[in-house]
C-alpha cells in the first residue's frame, strides 16, 4: 500500500515531526489513487478493439466483461456480455461489478452518468486514427498496470509506419464504402481512410465530409475514384441503383476486402489488415 | 310532383316516434309541418326523402313507390335542405351553391350555361351580392350561411323542395322576405316546410300538418287547424293557455 | 378575392413542371459518364413530379373526404405501417434480399395499415369513425416500428433511419412507369366522381340527398388516395408536407370545386417536389440533404403564411 510512513517504534510520536510530512502525502496519494483507474482490477470493455489490446498487452484476466462484437481473441468469448457495442445494458453492467467501462462510443450518454454515480469510471477512448491508437494504448497501459507492454506495442505501430512508407505507390484512387443499404461511405476522420494511405493508394476526395457519412448520388457519380473499396459481397453492389452505373462497378474495379474488421477495429491487428489491404490491391 | 307518406311508421330502438302517417304534398301552396321538439318533424322530412327508411308503410313519389327510383332521379326532382353544419373546407358561396345542383350536374364536363344560371337565380332569391358570391362560406354569420345553404337547395330547381326549418336563424323581415318568395315558388312545385314559426304558418301556409304523438292530429287551412286547443295538444305544457292577439308583421308587397 | 382560372393554372404548372426537368439537367455535364449522369437526373426529377403530384391529389381527396383542412395523405397511419414494413425488413431480411425487398415491405406495411383501419372502423361508415380509426392504428403501429428499431444493429438502424427521410434517387424506369400508370389511373377515376367528391365535402347528409351512395363513395375515394400515398412511400420513403399544404394554394388561387382543381392539384404538387428536390441538391455536398428536410420546411413556412393570411381576413 502506498504512502504513510509506518509510525515509530516504541512510543507513540506517529504525527510528530518529520514523520507528518509522509503521512501527509500517503494520504494525498491515498486520495488520488482513488481518483485515477491505476490499476484497477475489473475491467468491462464495450470497445472490440480494446478488448483485443487488453488480451495483447496480456492483461485479459483483468476483463470482466464485453460486448456482444467482443470476438477476438477466442478467450474473450467467455467472458459474460454486458450489452452491444456502445449500446450496454446498465444492469449487467452493474451486476459484474466493474471498476472501468472502456468504450469507443457510446449511443446512450446518459448511460455513463448513471454508471459513474455507481462509482463506477467510464473510459472514452475514440480511435479514429493512428495517433489515437497510440494514446488509446497509454491509456489502456495505465488503466491495467502495463505500461511497459503499452510502450511496446506503440513502438511496433511506429516500425510498421516507417515500413509501410517505403512501399512502392500504388495507382489506385479509392472510394471506401462499407454498407450498401444506405450506401455509406469513409470520409475524413476514419480510420480506414488513414489505414488506405498508409498502403501507398490515394483516397477519392469526400469534399470535407467526416466520419461514415451516407453520399449523395450526385457526389458518388461524380466522385472520380477509380476504385471501389467494400468490404460486403460486390454482387450486392452491382445490384444498387445508382452504384451499377459508376464507372468503377462497370469496369469490374471493386475490391472485395473480406477482412474488414481489420481495418475498421483499431485494435492491434490493423497491421495484419493493413498487410492484407496491400495484397488485395496489388492484385 | 306529388310526394305522399302511407302508413309510415318509425322507432328510434324501442321509442315509436312515427305511428301510421299518412298525408299527401301536392303542388300549389305552402305546406307547413308543426310539432314540438322531438316530435319526429325532421325524422319524417327525411323518410320523405328517403334518407331513412321507414319500419312500416312508404313514400310514393307521383304514385309509384320512392325505393323505385334511382338515388339520382330521387335527387334530381327532391331539393331537401337539412340542418348544415358550417363546411370545414373554404367554399366560395358560389361554389357551394353549385354543389346544391350536383344530382344535375355533368359529370366530365364543366357546368353548362343553364346550370350558372340556376346557380345565379338562385343567389338572386336569396339576396346575396356579387362581392358576397366569392366569399368562403366558412367567413359568413350563421344567418347568411343558411341563406346560401337555402339557394343550394333551389338551384336545384326541383319540383319538390323539402326545407327543415329554413329561416330559424333569420331576422323576421328577412323571413318574411324568403317566406314570400317561397309562395311564389310553392304554385308550381310541392313545398314543404318545418317551422317553429307560428305567425309564418299562419300567414304563409296554405296547409297545415301538426304532429304529437307520432300522429298527425290536424291536418288543414291554418285558421281552422291552428286552435288554441290543437297548439295545446302540439306542445302540451301544464297550466300554460294560448293567446291569439297582437304581434308585428312585415308585410311585403303582396299584402300592402 | 377574385380565383384566377383553373385553366390558367393548370397551363402554369405544367410549364412549370417542364422546366424544372429541364432545369434539373444542370450543368457540369462534360466528360466520360454524363450520359449517366443526365438520365439519373433527369429520372430523379421524374420521380420528384409523379411523387409530389400523387401526394398533393391523395392529400386533396382526404381533405375533402374528411371535411377537414389539416388532413393529409398519410393521416390514416399509412407512414407509420409503410416505415414498419420498411424496418421490418431491413431487421429480418437478409442483406441480399433488401434492394427489392424494402419497397415490398414499405408497400405491404402500408395496405396492411389501410386494411386494419377499414376493418376497425367497419367500412367507412362515417368520416368521424374512419378518422380515429386511422390515427388509433397509426399510433399502435408506430410503437411496432419503435420495437423494431430496437432490434436493429447498427446498420440495420442506419437503413431504416434513411430509408424513413425519403429519397428520391432510386428511380428506374420501371418505377417511373408504375408511378405514372397509377397515379394517371386514379386521376382519371376520381375526376370522373368529382362530383361525388364535392358532395361529401359539404356533409353526409347533404351528399346522401344528392344522390351520392355516401358509404360507397368514401370508401372509394378513401383507398384510392391510400393507394397513390402508399405507392409513394414505398418508392420514396416518407415526405410530408407536400400532400398538406399543396391542396390548400391550389384552393387558395382557383377555388374549391374538385371537378376543376384536381388536375392543377397534381401538377401543382409535381412542381413543388421537383423545386424541393433540386434545393436539396443544391445544399448537399458529398453528404446528401434529404428531400423530406426542404419538403417540410418548405411546406412549413407556407402554411404559417396561409394561417397569417386566413387569421388577417378574420
Amino acid at each position: 500500500m502506498p504512502g504513510g510512513a509506518p509510525p515509530e517504534k516504541g512510543n507513540g510520536a506517529m504525527f510528530s515531526g518529520r514523520y507528518r510530512i509522509f503521512f501527509i502525502l500517503g494520504g494525498l496519494l491515498g486520495a488520488l489513487s482513488s481518483c485515477l483507474p491505476l490499476e484497477a482490477a475489473r475491467i468491462v470493455s464495450l470497445s472490440p478493439a480494446v478488448t483485443e489490446l487488453i488480451f495483447h498487452l496480456g492483461r485479459g484476466q483483468d476483463l470482466v466483461g464485453r460486448s456482444s462484437a467482443c470476438d477476438y481473441p477466442p478467450a474473450a468469448r467467455s467472458l459474460p456480455v454486458a450489452g452491444d457495442f456502445a449500446r450496454p445494458s446498465t444492469e449487467k453492467l452493474l451486476a459484474l461489478r466493474p471498476d472501468v467501462v472502456i468504450t469507443n462510443e457510446l449511443i446512450v450518454p446518459a448511460a455513463a452518468n448513471a454508471l459513474r454515480q455507481y462509482g463506477i469510471k467510464v473510459l472514452f477512448l475514440p480511435c479514429r486514427s493512428i495517433a489515437e491508437y497510440r494514446a488509446t494504448c497509454r491509456a489502456v497501459g495505465k488503466v491495467t498496470g502495463a505500461e511497459d507492454e503499452a510502450k511496446t506495442e506503440i513502438e511496433r505501430i511506429d516500425g510498421f509506419v516507417r515500413a509501410c512508407a517505403k512501399w512502392p505507390r500504388l495507382d489506385r484512387n479509392i472510394l471506401c464504402l462499407i454498407w450498401f443499404q444506405p450506401v455509406l461511405a469513409a470520409g475524413e476522420n476514419t480510420l480506414i481512410r488513414e489505414l488506405i494511405r498508409l498502403v501507398g493508394a490515394d483516397c477519392c476526395g469526400v469534399q470535407g465530409a467526416t466520419g461514415y457519412f451516407k453520399p449523395s448520388a450526385e457526389f458518388l457519380l461524380r466522385c472520380g475514384a477509380d476504385t471501389l473499396l467494400v468490404f460486403e459481397d460486390p454482387a450486392l453492389f452491382r445490384k444498387h441503383p445508382v452504384l451499377r452505373h459508376l464507372d468503377a462497378v462497370k469496369k469490374g474495379r471493386v475490391v472485395y476486402f473480406p477482412h474488414g474488421k481489420l481495418l475498421e477495429r483499431p485494435g492491434p491487428r490493423f497491421t495484419e489488415g493493413v498487410l492484407k489491404l496491400r495484397e488485395a490491391l496489388e492484385k | 310532383m306529388n310526394l305522399a307518406a302511407e302508413n309510415i311508421s318509425f322507432a328510434y330502438g324501442e321509442k315509436t316516434v312515427i305511428d301510421r302517417v299518412s298525408f299527401s304534398l301536392e303542388p300549389g301552396g305552402l305546406t307547413f309541418l308543426l310539432g314540438a321538439n322531438g316530435a319526429g318533424k325532421s325524422t319524417l322530412l327525411k323518410i320523405l326523402c328517403r334518407l331513412l327508411a321507414p319500419a312500416e308503410g312508404q313514400v310514393l313519389l307521383d304514385g309509384k313507390d320512392i325505393t323505385a327510383f334511382s338515388a339520382n332521379a330521387r335527387a334530381r326532382r327532391i331539393g331537401v335542405m337539412l340542418q348544415q353544419p358550417l363546411p370545414g373546407l373554404d367554399f366560395s358561396a358560389e361554389e357551394f351553391v353549385l354543389f346544391g345542383r350536383t344530382a344535375k350536374l355533368p359529370r366530365l364536363a364543366p357546368p353548362g350555361k343553364e346550370d350558372l344560371r340556376a346557380v345565379e337565380r338562385a343567389l338572386d332569391a336569396v339576396k346575396l351580392s356579387s362581392a358576397e358570391r366569392l366569399r368562403p362560406v366558412t367567413r359568413f354569420s350563421g344567418g347568411e350561411f343558411q341563406r346560401i345553404v337555402l339557394a343550394s337547395v333551389l338551384a336545384l330547381e326541383s319540383e319538390i323542395l323539402l326545407l327543415d326549418e329554413p329561416v330559424s336563424s333569420q331576422d323576421p323581415a328577412r323571413s318574411a322576405w324568403i317566406f314570400e318568395m317561397l309562395t311564389a315558388l310553392a304554385a308550381e312545385k310541392t313545398v314543404f316546410v318545418i317551422s317553429h314559426d307560428l305567425d309564418l304558418a299562419l300567414r304563409y301556409a296554405s296547409r297545415v300538418l301538426l304532429l304529437a304523438g307520432g300522429k298527425i292530429i290536424a291536418d288543414g287551412p291554418p285558421d281552422r287547424v291552428m286552435t288554441p286547443e290543437n297548439l295545446l295538444k302540439l306542445y302540451p305544457l301544464p297550466g300554460f293557455t294560448v293567446s291569439e292577439g297582437r304581434s308585428f308583421r312585415f308585410l311585403g308587397p303582396r299584402h300592402a | 378575392m377574385r380565383k384566377i382560372s383553373c385553366r390558367l393554372l393548370t397551363a402554369a404548372a405544367l410549364l412549370a413542371a417542364a422546366i424544372l426537368l429541364l432545369a434539373s439537367a444542370r450543368g457540369g455535364l462534360e466528360g466520360p459518364g454524363a450520359d449517366v449522369l443526365l438520365r439519373f437526373r433527369l429520372f430523379r426529377s421524374l420521380l420528384g413530379f409523379l411523387v409530389g403530384g400523387s401526394l398533393a391529389l391523395s392529400g386533396a381527396i382526404f381533405q375533402a373526404v374528411f371535411r377537414n383542412p389539416l388532413a393529409d395523405p398519410y393521416i390514416l397511419g399509412i407512414s407509420s405501417g409503410a416505415a414498419a414494413g420498411a424496418a421490418a425488413v431491413f431487421v429480418f431480411v437478409p442483406a441480399g434480399l433488401l434492394f427489392l425487398c424494402v419497397p415490398a415491405g414499405a408497400l405491404a406495411g402500408a395496405l396492411a395499415t389501410l386494411g386494419a383501419v377499414l376493418v376497425i372502423s367497419g367500412g367507412g361508415r362515417s368520416a368521424d369513425r374512419l378518422l380515429l380509426s386511422g390515427v388509433v392504428t397509426g399510433i399502435v403501429v408506430s410503437s411496432l416500428l419503435i420495437y423494431l428499431i430496437s432490434l436493429s444493429d447498427s446498420s440495420q438502424l442506419a437503413g431504416v433511419t434513411w430509408w424513413i427521410l425519403g429519397d428520391l434517387q432510386g428511380a428506374t424506369p420501371a418505377l417511373l412507369a408504375a408511378l405514372a400508370g397509377l397515379a394517371a389511373g386514379i386521376l382519371a377515376a376520381v375526376q370522373f366522381f368529382s362530383n361525388e367528391l364535392n358532395a361529401l365535402a359539404v356533409g353526409d347528409e347533404a351528399a346522401m340527398t344528392r344522390g351520392v351512395a355516401v358509404r360507397k363513395a368514401r370508401l372509394f375515394f378513401v383507398i384510392a388516395a391510400s393507394l397513390l400515398a402508399s405507392s409513394c412511400v414505398a418508392a420514396a420513403g416518407i415526405i410530408g408536407f407536400a400532400g398538406l399544404v399543396v391542396p390548400h394554394i391550389v384552393r387558395l388561387l382557383a377555388g374549391s370545386d374538385h371537378r376543376r382543381i384536381l388536375p392543377a392539384v397534381f401538377l401543382s404538387g409535381g412542381c413543388f417536389l421537383q423545386l424541393c428536390d433540386l434545393t436539396a441538391v443544391a445544399l448537399s455536398g458529398a453528404k446528401e440533404t434529404p428531400v423530406g428536410v426542404v419538403c417540410s420546411c418548405a411546406g412549413g413556412i407556407l402554411f404559417l403564411v396561409l394561417l397569417a393570411k386566413r387569421r388577417r381576413q378574420a
